[in-house]
């Protein structure tokens, strides 16, 4: 089939689709697809197409309009829905930020494919800290090694959980989350793996603490660094 | 009429749920009634208020406000759908619910709805079928839009196309054939989509 008759093939499905087929056009159609009768497939997959896109924009407009208005009956049938689905309404909360976060300098951390530990020392009233440890990889497995330094970290941290992230959105979503959930004394890590270093941010009975660890050396020698800071700023 | 909250819509806000429904209605309403109005128009309300029952559980999927405006075009146009099967089914006496299409062909006196009956859409997931118009209310302009919906909705001719929107006839196909182009390279992305046209056309 050539390229004009192809073409007007597309244009008889159109049309077959709108049903504005004239008897010549079918006529026409019929002898096209007599004529080549490989065709009748790419005749009715655009046909499909076309009745489908002759419905997609029925609904594209549909959520375009903005006339009406909703039935006065209909309003406590659809709130009685709404207490059936989410109960009774809960107050809104917002995300309220521990005084004594340095928190311009948590959320501010840089994106790129880093490796995360997040460790929450929850001093009281649990008996011992709780270290939680993210992985944020921004830039996908393109770049090697991240297994490994997941390792060297849940070496240091063993007993903690490592979350995974690939967007640094996430990332601070997550950390806001968990701090919200940290009581007294805590503590959040992050080893960025594009920057080269470990930051850590915190705070202990009231008194904020931060700190920046260049990745120099060898990620464990900085880890190491890390742990001692952190016994030292939590221990006070 | 302002979008709502998301946030608060989770929270189970009566308030913003009340902005929600006013905000929707005109949607689902529209939806429904594309699909009815040639043989159920009285149902289109029905099936609208349906529609938003729907979404009350369907918005905790929701990640973004934008997202429940074709997920309630979607959802309508579903109930909808089902509404017609069964009507006709049951005017048949038979109580099978089968495609307007095979009901067509069963039955020639059987009347094809005017908007185009039975459409590959139609076996695709409500979330799917959102998904699809999120892509193509990003795909196509209004432009396009308006001339693809003159045409297969409207039923106006290329010529009567071509003086309304003050462009050339030839350029009424091209228009139209874009339109064609954005739902194929929707469905190449989509599996589930493809997988339904090809069995629309067996």
């Amino acid at each position: 089939m050539n390229h004009l008759d192809e073409e007007r093939l597309i244009e008889l499905a159109m049309k077959t689709a709108a049903r504005q087929i004239t008897p010549a056009e079918q006529s026409e159609l019929e002898a096209l697809l007599a004529r080549e009768p490989e065709s009748r497939r790419l005749f009715e997959e655009r046909l499909a197409e076309a009745r489908a896109l002759a419905e997609a924009a029925s609904l594209l407009n549909a959520t375009e309009n903005r006339t009406g208005e909703l039935p006065g009956y209909a309003r406590e049938r659809l709130r009685t829905k709404v207490r059936q689905t989410y109960g009774a309404p809960k107050p809104e909360t917002r995300p309220t930020v521990p005084k004594a976060w340095p928190w311009r300098l948590v959320l501010g951390w840089a994106s790129g494919f880093a490796v995360v530990a997040l460790a929450f020392l929850i001093l009281w009233p649990q008996p011992g800290p709780v270290i939680h440890v993210a992985m944020l990889d921004a830039a996908g497995a393109t770049r090697g090694g991240g297994n490994e330094e997941r390792a060297l970290i849940e070496r240091v941290w063993p007993d903690q959980p490592v979350s995974e992230f690939r967007k640094a959105e996430e990332l601070d979503a997550w950390k806001l989350q968990e701090t919200m959930k940290a009581k007294r004394s805590s503590a959040l890590v992050v080893y960025d793996r594009a920057a080269g270093e470990v930051q850590v941010a915190g705070s202990h009975r009231g008194e904020p603490f931060a700190k920046t660890f260049a990745v120099e050396a060898d990620l464990k020698a900085t880890l190491d660094a890390v742990r001692r800071y952190l016994d030292e700023q939590l221990k006070r | 009429m302002d979008e709502p909250d998301l946030n608060a819509l989770l929270r189970g806000d009566p308030e913003a749920w009340d902005q929600a429904f006013a905000w929707l209605w005109p949607v689902v309403f529209a939806a429904a009634q594309s699909k009815l109005h040639p043989y159920l128009p009285a149902d289109a309300e029905d099936v609208a208020i349906e529609a938003l029952e729907e979404l009350v559980e369907a918005a905790r999927k929701v990640k973004a406000v934008g997202e429940l405006r074709p997920l309630a075009a979607s959802i309508a146009h579903h109930k909808a759908v089902s509404r017609l099967r069964e009507h006709f089914a049951q005017k048949r006496g038979s109580g099978r619910t089968g495609s307007l299409d095979a009901q067509q062909e069963e039955n020639p006196g059987f009347a094809e709805p005017t908007d185009g009956g039975a459409s590959p859409l139609d076996r695709l997931s409500v979330t799917e079928l959102a998904s699809l118009l999120g892509e193509l209310q990003e795909a196509l302009k209004p432009e396009h839009l308006a001339i693809v919906t003159d045409f297969y909705q409207h039923h106006l001719t290329y010529e009567q196309i071509a003086a309304k929107h003050g462009i050339a006839m030839g350029s009424v196909g091209v228009y139209l054939k874009r339109g064609l182009d954005a739902l194929r390279q929707a469905a190449v992305r989509r599996p589930e989509l493809l997988k339904e046209l090809e069995a629309y056309l067996r």
